[in-house]
């Protein structure tokens, strides 16, 4: 810009001015006010995107959890049964990445007051069953006694009790009565382990397998999910990963049938000398205003609210793609409208 | 400022619009090219423009520099719409004229100003375009032509939409303005070819050569 017309020795317009003008155009133009409302609007609907995206990873996660995907059992194989030292095996809830671990030895059914007739009494690690540690028992979720003593009948023991989580398969502790493992239990068959939300199963069975103390065969793992499914593979596969790329497109088509609507003032434009590569420049300073104010509310949006998104870094970029999504389409599409000849938009009312 | 049109001819397709014309038209005046609908003065105004091809003829424009163009090298054009940017003040309008050839802010607020002194809308500096009637918009549309310093100002219809009164106005400044610069009206409106210097007669034009 600002270079001499060969033909009018007239210099055109300045760069700063240039800008000035689509500012002001953006500011004042009841045309692009539609336009200037999505872009204000793109951060919360980015937030919104991103706070559904959260409750459905969470869901997802939850539902893995539940079918036992962070589960792993260290234990031979019915042939090659193996002796694990209980001790070792309730230590490995202290290794990095693992959340609980423990034993679970079997069951035996026994009448327990308030619970019922045959109920199935777990002796159970501690560390595999932090409530352990608040009562003598743990009665399973789905058993859901609020009684705070409990008497076993076989024994005739009254009990402390408290009301025991959902626990994920391999660990099958709803519906039975969890107490703690007698001290004399030195040796264990089989080891169970949960590990910490988004690390590794292999990684963490590994280092689980090379902490264990064992007499016989080496146990093997295996995870209780035969086939695990990890919810952060599935979320960045997911479809709304699309939505900014979307939301730019729609934006910027939006943007040049608007400026069909406006072919009368660019023909003030164009009428009074200005270029139509500077108009050109003017339409694609207005756009690139409209696209800086979506990603910059995306941004915003993303910062303020990323507690309760999935990613806050994630949805920020995905409000840079919104913007240059939506600045590159539009300046593309109206780039042609810039060049029609001036007598022919005149006409235009 | 001397326009010299030789047998131009413009044709759509087959048909001849306007032509052959010979004639020349020479500034500063106010000329207008008059003749009824359908008569080809707008087509005749586009080929000043250069925006309608010659069919054949030759058009010679010396804008007194001694150097003959084949076209108009630089002009302004005022349209029937008026055209304007509807949400911006009258100044702001104007100011796209002095803008476009380069001038600096100050530069272009303070001349936007004495354009809309010189038309008459003073007063309506900061009022939006879209909120200005008519007239005032067709005043706003010379103004703006003028911001932009060509010495040629080419005019379609520019009392189209006018009443008399804002007609008589509207030419009471262009008969100002012609004093240092061609206006070129196409109009079939009386009262805008009684403040001409001079009315050609595009129809009958067609028909015989001008030496005027």
């Amino acid at each position: 810009m600002n270079d001499t017309d060969v033909a009018t020795g007239e210099r055109g317009w300045r760069l700063p001015l240039l800008a000035r003008e689509a500012l002001q155009s953006v500011r004042t133009s009841r045309r692009l006010r539609p336009l200037l409302v999505v872009a204000v609007l793109v951060g919360p609907a980015l937030a919104a995107v991103g706070g559904l995206e959260a409750i459905g990873l969470e869901r997802d996660r939850a539902a893995l959890d539940e079918a036992g995907a962070r589960v792993v059992v260290l234990a031979g194989s019915a042939e090659r049964p193996v002796a694990i030292e209980r001790a070792s095996c309730e230590r490995l809830a202290e290794l990095p990445g693992i959340e609980r671990a423990g034993a679970l030895l079997a069951s035996t059914r026994t009448a327990v007051l308030p619970l019922g007739p045959a109920v199935a009494v777990v002796p159970t690690s501690p560390s595999l069953l932090p409530e352990l540690a608040l009562a003598d028992a743990v009665v399973g979720a789905d058993l859901a006694s609020r009684a705070e003593r409990i008497e076993r009948l076989d024994t005739g023991a009254v009990l402390t009790s408290a009301l025991g989580s959902n626990q994920p398969e391999g660990i099958p502790l709803d519906r039975a009565l969890a107490v703690p493992i007698a001290d004399s239990v030195r040796e264990i068959d089989r080891c169970i382990v949960v590990t910490e939300q988004g690390v590794s199963l292999a990684t963490v069975a590994g280092a689980a397998l090379g902490a264990l103390t064992v007499s016989g065969p080496l146990p093997v793992a295996t995870p209780v999910l035969a086939q695990p499914l990890d919810a952060t593979e599935q979320f960045l596969q997911r479809p709304t990963r699309w939505v900014p790329l979307v939301m730019g497109v729609i934006a910027g088509l939006a943007t040049i049938a608007l400026g069909a609507t406006r072919l009368s003032e660019f023909a003030a434009y164009r009428l009074s000398g200005t270029r139509p590569r500077e108009l050109t420049a003017i339409l694609g300073l207005e756009s690139l205003a409209l696209a800086g104010v979506a990603a910059v509310s995306g941004v915003t949006a993303a910062l303020l609210l990323s507690p309760w998104l999935v990613s806050g870094v994630t949805t920020a970029a995905g409000a840079l793609v919104v913007g240059a999504t939506w600045w590159s389409i539009a300046a593309i599409g109206l780039a042609p409208l810039a060049r029609i000849s001036p007598l022919r938009l005149s006409k235009e009312r | 400022m001397r326009i010299r049109l030789s047998e131009v001819t413009v044709a759509f397709g087959d048909v001849v619009a306007v032509g052959p014309i010979t004639t020349t038209i020479d500034g500063p005046a106010i000329v207008a090219l008059a003749g009824p609908s359908g008569s080809g003065k707008t087509t005749l105004l586009g080929a000043l423009a250069g925006a309608v091809p010659l069919a054949s003829g030759a058009m010679v424009v010396d804008a007194g520099t001694g150097v003959e163009h084949p076209r108009l090298p630089s002009f302004s054009w005022v349209s029937q719409a008026a055209n304007a940017l509807p949400d911006r003040s009258a100044l702001d309008n104007v100011m796209l004229g002095a803008l476009g050839r380069g001038a600096g802010l100050a530069d272009a607020v303070a001349d936007a100003e004495n354009r809309l002194v010189v038309m008459g809308l003073e007063h309506r500096r900061v009022q939006a375009a879209r909120t200005l009637s008519g007239g005032e918009l067709q005043r706003l549309a010379f103004a703006r032509a003028l911001a932009a310093e060509r010495p040629v100002i080419l005019a379609d219809e520019p009392t189209a939409s006018l009443d008399e009164a804002n007609t008589r106005m509207l030419c009471a400044r262009l008969r100002d303005l012609a004093r240092d610069r061609l206006i070129v009206v196409a109009t079939h409106d009386p009262i805008v070819m009684e403040a001409c210097d001079r009315v050609i007669d595009v129809r009958a034009l067609s028909h015989r050569s001008d030496a005027a």
